[in-house]
């Protein structure tokens, strides 16, 4: 019988447990007390660290799970209750059902804190104080436009009072929404803040952004709010001029603490986040405050703990790759030879090597890794990142002066610096413990160790002993493993995941990455990296869809090879061949051929036989128009960029008068080219229609998958 | 290669007025690498003629226009039914199709020069008259013929300025000038001051016909 598991919570991280997990054979109960899946990201208007649109990323996954045939959901279903049973565990819901599982993944999120720390700012009382998931929505319904917008950061947290930790993601959220903010209204934003808190690479860059844009960082927690005309009056202490300040604002947005939503029979850590056992597993918010990257490689993780089947995956095309059942780890740490026990526990063979390879060819499944005195056969690759980190030893010293860096790393520093005997000074600028790390922060400051912020420069002091810790900087060998990877890097030097949403970890297909430096715990890196690696492993034969050349029709002109977003057409003897590793199907090359030479293996005849023909690209605007509940007749495509001037003259000779080609925004592109292709070719039609005096129309959009009015509003031009 | 240019579709339409059955014809030689006259392009013209006209346009190709063995070996068959080909290779090839069947032969291209094509630059350029007489050899691989404005053999005249050309208000570079430059950095200088003989444009003059065999 198939193992069972529940999962309680169908927000991000239940979603993509439950993925994972049904992947993995299980049977998955997916318990959401509201009436529709999607938990806070489905309020959210774009997430961070990539400011994609919420709903490009949630609903596609919100459709894999209806789609599959091993999760069954239940919504309208509260869970209160996780019991043990006689063979597992028993959910109970608020109206007396009972579910069933073996195991338990208890998913349930947060609510954001309410109550005496929001109603000193007038929460409740005056109608345009908000809190930061209540803004959310109006900048997503795009109902508001302010002036001038406050953001109020730890409304609750790191309050002896309130909360006693750092709610880790509100200084990049409403920094992402101050964002927003400006670049929707052009209105004068500030923000109200302790420490300017990020613990991945990308975090600070968000933060210069926003100041680039003009938001302003004030270090000061605001005291009170009065009413002034249809304005709030917001004092506040600016420490840096050292004087009492009131200020006008239009709209105050306060960021409350995260509370986590609990469960009975779930025990609680300190911190009254929810704490697994090695059969109830907590993940994402209610266990500890984190944002959408960690949720979902917790998930991720998750799967690999309760991992006992195989992976079951269904696919079709016309390329096969036999995979190598040996997985290759670059790379020598504690991180390292954490996936290759992982690997190796599921039964496969590791290779571990701290060299560098010269040469990597092949893709995921089967890779050729060249190093200087071998080559190896493997399925797929994890690379650790090797980050150059300083470190100190403890001594003891009348006094110690340790200088941090922002981009340090604060909490083991604060662990050791906890240990020094005599005196000790903290210098820093931003001090970042986030999350419940915040404790070490109090505990040092408890413990009589001085902080001193500085801004630019430390402030000099006399110490017996100074200690300063550089920020986290990417190896130099990166920049030579990258080349062989074929993969970016960013500013720095870091290695860059192909989309810590989406992919993450993944530096290209069937190529991992683990790294310090992505600020994810080390635990849930190494679990999550070695599900994707075994997904690739497990699946024995991996088939995909290629493009094909007629040789004998290929004028060998090399329109492919310029065209191609992936490098995988190559003109090689006046013939162009496909690289089967490299191709991703997207069918672009096949038309665009001039020789009409390339094809998809598959044939797809379209019904044209509408007024309004539209042609809409599978991706972004496939899940606006989903969205948007309108009823349309849609010819849905692989990418807007394989729709020709052909195809297009063809909808008119069915009869239409008007066709309508949809695609991504601007970078959006999966295939890279299509978007920009599909602008070109409608251009082209619309200039040769122009000429012969004809009276269709066509038109090209684009459209991201939150656009849902501009969609609506184009559908309904329609009729 | 041959470099080509579609006609504006409106004298395409005119000069296939009256014809009820049309066969649009690719070519997949020099005009398919240019995104001018392949399948691709046949196949949208086809679907546009039937747009505009309402009469039947089929399309097809051939790997090069301006072979008679392999035009008569593909078309033979394929003809009967159409009372008129238009055509999108170059002049070589519309006149090769002509030559081989009764029926009209119409251009859909306009046949430009001789010359190359990059794709970074978005360029097609003149490179060569077919003049029958190349001087390449003492011009460091650029022919003042095609690419000096005035076709002299001895430049660059007073009619330079920075390198530019008069001809055109100075937008493009003298021929001459950049012959100097090459030589100059191959160190061939030598060669500029070298006899440049009379062209003997006999050898260009039409028509021209050569014997041609296998081996």
């Amino acid at each position: 019988m198939m193992a069972t598991v529940a999962v309680i919570g169908g927000g991000i991280a239940g979603i993509q447990a439950s993925l994972e997990l049904a992947n993995l054979g299980y049977e998955v109960y997916l318990i959401e007390k509201e009436e529709k899946l999607g938990g806070v990201v489905e309020k959210l208007d774009k997430v961070f660290p990539t400011f994609d649109c919420a709903s490009c990323i949630l609903l596609p996954k919100i459709k894999e799970v209806e789609s599959n045939e091993r999760i069954k959901v239940y919504t309208n279903s509260e869970a209160v209750k996780v019991e043990k049973s006689k063979k597992g565990y028993k959910v109970l819901l608020k109206d007396g059902r009972k579910v069933h599982a073996d195991k338990v993944i208890v998913a349930i999120g947060f609510k954001l804190l309410d109550g005496k720390a929001l109603r000193r700012y007038g929460y409740g009382e005056y109608k345009n104080v908000f809190t930061s998931l209540e803004y959310e929505t109006l900048l997503k319904q795009g109902k508001i436009s302010p002036r001038k917008v406050g953001f109020i950061l730890c409304v609750g947290s790191r309050s002896e009072k309130f909360k006693n930790y750092c709610s880790k993601i509100c200084c990049l959220y409403s920094t992402k929404q101050a964002i927003l903010t400006k670049e929707k209204f052009k209105a004068e934003v500030k923000i109200f803040y302790i420490d300017k808190r990020g613990y991945s690479k990308e975090h600070d860059e968000i933060f210069s952004k926003a100041e680039e844009l003009g938001v302003e960082y004030v270090r000061a927690l605001p005291g009170d709010v009065e009413r002034k005309g249809s304005s709030l009056l917001l004092t506040y202490e600016d420490i840096e001029k050292d004087k009492v300040v009131e200020e006008e604002f239009d709209v105050l947005v306060l960021a409350p603490a995260l509370v986590p939503n609990l469960i009975e029979g779930v025990e609680k850590d300190e911190y009254g986040f929810l704490q697994g056992n090695d059969e109830v597993y907590a993940i994402g918010c209610c266990s500890s405050p984190c944002d959408i990257p960690i949720a979902i490689a917790e998930a991720k993780a998750i799967a690999t703990k309760l991992k006992e089947g195989r992976f079951h995956k269904e696919e079709k095309g016309n390329f096969k790759i036999k995979v190598v059942p040996r997985a290759l780890v670059i790379g020598k740490s504690k991180i390292a030879s954490k996936i290759a026990d992982i690997i190796k526990n599921n039964g496969y063979e590791v290779i571990s090597t701290e060299e560098k390879p010269t040469s990597i060819e092949g893709c995921a499944g089967s890779f050729y890794v060249s190093f200087d005195k071998e080559k190896l056969n493997v399925g797929a690759i994890a690379i650790v990142e090797k980050v150059e980190e300083q470190d100190f030893k403890v001594s003891d010293a009348k006094t110690t002066a340790i200088i941090l860096h922002d981009r340090s790393d604060h909490v083991k520093a604060l662990k050791k610096a906890l240990k020094i005997k005599g005196e000790v000074y903290i210098l820093y600028k931003n001090m970042r413990t986030c999350g419940k790390d915040e404790k070490y922060y109090t505990l040092a400051r408890k413990k009589g160790i001085k902080f001193i912020r500085y801004e630019k420069e430390p402030t000099k002091i006399k110490a017996e002993r100074i200690i300063t810790i550089e920020k986290l900087v990417p190896s130099k060998e990166n920049k030579k493993i990258a080349k062989v990877l074929k993969t970016p890097l960013d500013k720095e030097g870091f290695f860059l995941e192909k989309h810590a949403i989406l992919r993450p970890f993944e530096l290209r297909d069937g190529i991992f990455l683990a790294s310090i430096s992505l600020g994810r715990e080390i635990e849930t890196q190494c679990n999550a990296i070695a599900l994707e690696m075994l997904k690739i492993l497990e699946s024995k034969e991996i088939t995909k869809t290629i493009a094909i050349v007629d040789e004998e029709k290929c004028c060998g002109c090399g329109n492919c090879e310029a065209i191609c977003g992936f490098n995988a057409a190559k003109v090689k003897g006046n013939i162009s061949k496909i690289d089967p590793y490299l191709c991703m199907g997207c069918g672009i090359c096949a038309s665009f051929c001039p020789a009409k030479a390339i094809s998809l293996p598959e044939k797809r005849e379209f019904d044209l036989r509408s007024k309004t023909v539209i042609f809409a690209c599978e991706n972004c605007p496939s899940l606006a128009i989903g969205q948007s509940k309108e009823k349309a007749e849609v010819i849905k495509v692989k990418c807007s960029g394989v729709v020709n001037e052909a195809m297009i003259y063809q909808a008119f000779l069915k009869g239409a008068e008007e066709v309508i080609v949809l695609g991504c925004k601007d970078g959006d592109c999966r295939y890279v080219v299509g978007s920009s292709l599909a602008k070109k070719v409608v251009e082209n039609v619309e200039d040769l229609l122009k000429k012969a005096k004809l009276s269709k129309k066509v038109k090209f959009e684009q459209l991201a998958g939150s656009e849902v009015e501009k969609c609506r509003e184009l559908l309904r031009v329609i009729r | 290669m041959i470099v080509t240019e579609r006609k504006e579709i409106e004298e395409i339409f005119n000069s296939i007025k009256g014809y009820k059955k049309i066969l649009v014809l690719g070519c997949n030689g020099c005009t398919a690498v240019q995104n001018v006259g392949g399948e691709k392009q046949a196949e949208e013209l086809a679907l546009l003629i039937k747009l505009k006209l309402g009469v039947v346009a089929d399309f097809s190709s051939l790997l090069r226009q301006c072979e008679r063995e392999l035009v008569a070996e593909e078309l033979s068959n394929k003809i009967n039914e159409y009372d008129c080909i238009l055509s999108l290779a170059c002049g070589a090839g519309v006149q090769t199709v002509a030559e081989l069947f009764d029926l009209p032969v119409l251009p859909a291209s306009n046949t430009m020069f001789i010359g190359s094509h990059s794709r970074e630059l978005s360029i097609l350029q003149e490179k060569c008259i077919a003049c029958g007489d190349c001087i390449l050899a003492l011009t460091a691989g650029i022919c003042p013929k095609a690419r000096c404005a005035k076709g002299l053999l001895n430049g660059p005249c007073g009619g330079q300025y920075q390198g530019k050309c008069e001809v055109g208000g100075y937008t493009k570079p003298c021929a001459w000038v950049q012959i100097w430059e090459r030589l100059k950095k191959q160190g061939r200088l030598e060669i500029f001051k070298e006899f440049r003989p009379l062209a003997d444009y006999r050898k260009s003059s039409s028509p021209r016909e050569m014997r041609w065999e296998y081996i």
